[in-house]
């Protein structure tokens, strides 16, 4: 199962390599051009993979599982964020290149006198600036999640297409029959993953609803929704992992959250997710009523005990909602009888937010668990943890002989997790034994 | 920590596509 992780996660480095570079190939092909200048070859060079390279990034977000599944979602949309900086580089070095050296085509900046061809050159940059700026700052300019992801979609759909418009109208470079076809074949796989990522795959993710089943607080503002497959077997998972919901809307609406399972993976008829009631689609999940249908897509992710199945224990160190995962793990270790020692540190404002309190007292009697509660403001008598999680705290509960054969397991708020991870490898911890999930994606 | 491998990735990706368009464009102009 690793191995085979590894093996996808080079293959698709290698793919992503051989489309980025595919149009320099191209550029190749055929007689060599007389009396070009290098700097407008770089300029025309760099515009070429910086289309690829956008084009890409629709591969790199389609959520295909086995990139998610080799790299872990955290990674992947990482590579995306950065990934997008490159391009942008890319696609403002393409002109500017050709404005110091050949100022008179500084004139195309002008859109009411410019051809077509720069017109379209021109607005995909404007896009792409627009696409970015709104991406970094989404928080500080006060755009909605769902809005954003909606604008996110139009201006990067928009970008590619008016920049390939720009390759085909400029055609200098494109125009020998040969060099035409190739462009087309390779603009047809692109065509061809927009369609499947936002067409074939909603039919087919439209083909098995799941009814609410159950929706019900628990502490700590988190619902917990249950699910049940309508006309279907249901979706196998791993425990840890997470899925894409789309409520109310056709799952084509791209109106949708990625939420943890928290259920066990040994139940797949039966999907529980915990959501905290915090941003606008999560705050409007106790409008949903049983009967309802959703739409799931999945499952992602890498956060799971079960890529890490020969470890002698498991710690679980969980803030707030980010035991949400966890717990899947725990009900799922309980479902198959694991008496491997466990140890989850939950961290938590007070003791009236610790969600699924009640129910971890009750996987105790079923697994070798202990928990250790810390409290930033803890009850009077209170004689747990207090504070933040820290990493005298870790030393003490880390029993020092198991160190090197535990896999640990972090899920919080960013700051937590840094914290966390800073002092595991203190306590040298190897990072290859430190597993996170991250829900600070968007 | 995890996020080095992303930005790693992308430092590495980088280098070779502009190492190769360099090159390329090296080649187009006939100084290579």
């Amino acid at each position: 199962m690793k191995n085979r992780n590894i093996w996808w996660g080079t293959l698709w480095i290698a793919l992503y390599l051989v489309l980025s570079l595919a149009p320099l190939g191209f550029m190749l092909v055929g007689e060599r051009p007389i009396g070009r200048e290098f700097v407008r070859e770089l300029s025309v060079a760099l515009g070429f993979v910086g289309i690829a390279m956008m084009a890409l990034q629709f591969v790199v977000t389609a959520r295909i599982s086995t990139i998610t599944l080799s790299y872990g979602s955290d990674i992947v949309y990482h590579f995306h964020h950065y990934m997008s900086l490159v391009v942008l580089g890319l696609w403002l070095a393409h002109p500017v290149i050709l404005f110091v050296r050949f100022p008179q085509t500084r004139a195309l900046l002008n859109l009411i006198t410019a051809p077509w061809r720069a017109r379209a050159g021109v607005t995909s940059v404007v896009a792409i600036i627009v696409l970015v700026i709104i991406s970094v700052w989404r928080k500080r300019l006060k755009i909605e999640y769902d809005r954003w992801r909606i604008w996110h979609g139009i201006l990067a759909v928009l970008a590619l297409t008016l920049v390939m418009i720009h390759a085909f109208m400029v055609g200098k470079y494109i125009g020998t029959p040969m060099k035409r076809s190739l462009w087309l074949g390779y603009g047809a796989v692109w065509v061809f993953v927009v369609l499947y990522v936002r067409v074939i795959r909603p039919l087919r993710i439209a083909r098995r609803p799941y009814a609410v089943a159950d929706i019900r607080p628990e502490a700590g503002n988190v619902w917990v929704l249950a699910l049940k497959p309508v006309g279907h077997a249901g979706m196998r998972f791993m425990p840890g992992q997470f899925a894409w919901l789309t409520a109310w809307k056709s799952p084509a609406a791209h109106v949708e959250h990625a939420f943890s399972f928290s259920s066990s993976a040994q139940r797949s008829e039966h999907l529980e997710f915990g959501i905290k009631e915090l941003g606008d689609f999560t705050s409007t999940m106790s409008e949903l009523q049983a009967g309802h249908h959703v739409y799931l897509e999945g499952p992602f992710g890498a956060f799971s005990v079960d890529r890490y199945p020969d470890a002698r224990a498991y710690v679980f160190i969980a803030g707030g909602i980010g035991v949400t995962p966890i717990m899947s793990m725990l009900r799922t270790l309980a479902d198959r009888g694991d008496r491997r020692p466990l140890l989850l540190i939950y961290g938590n404002r007070t003791w009236e937010e610790v969600a699924f309190r009640k129910e971890l007292e009750e996987l105790q009697e079923r697994l070798n668990l202990n928990i250790v509660h810390v409290l930033e403001r803890p009850p009077e008598g209170w004689e747990d943890e207090v504070g933040f999680v820290t990493r005298e705290m870790l030393d003490r509960y880390l029993p020092s002989e198991e160190r090197q054969v535990t896999d640990v397991f972090i899920c919080g708020p960013p700051a937590m997790m840094d914290a966390v991870t800073t002092a595991l490898l203190e306590l040298n911890i190897h990072p290859k034994q430190i597993h996170f999930e991250r829900f600070d994606l968007a | 920590m995890r996020h080095h491998i992303a930005n790693w990735l992308v430092f590495l990706i980088t280098l070779l596509v502009l190492l190769a368009t360099v090159i390329v464009a090296l080649l187009q102009s006939g100084a290579a």
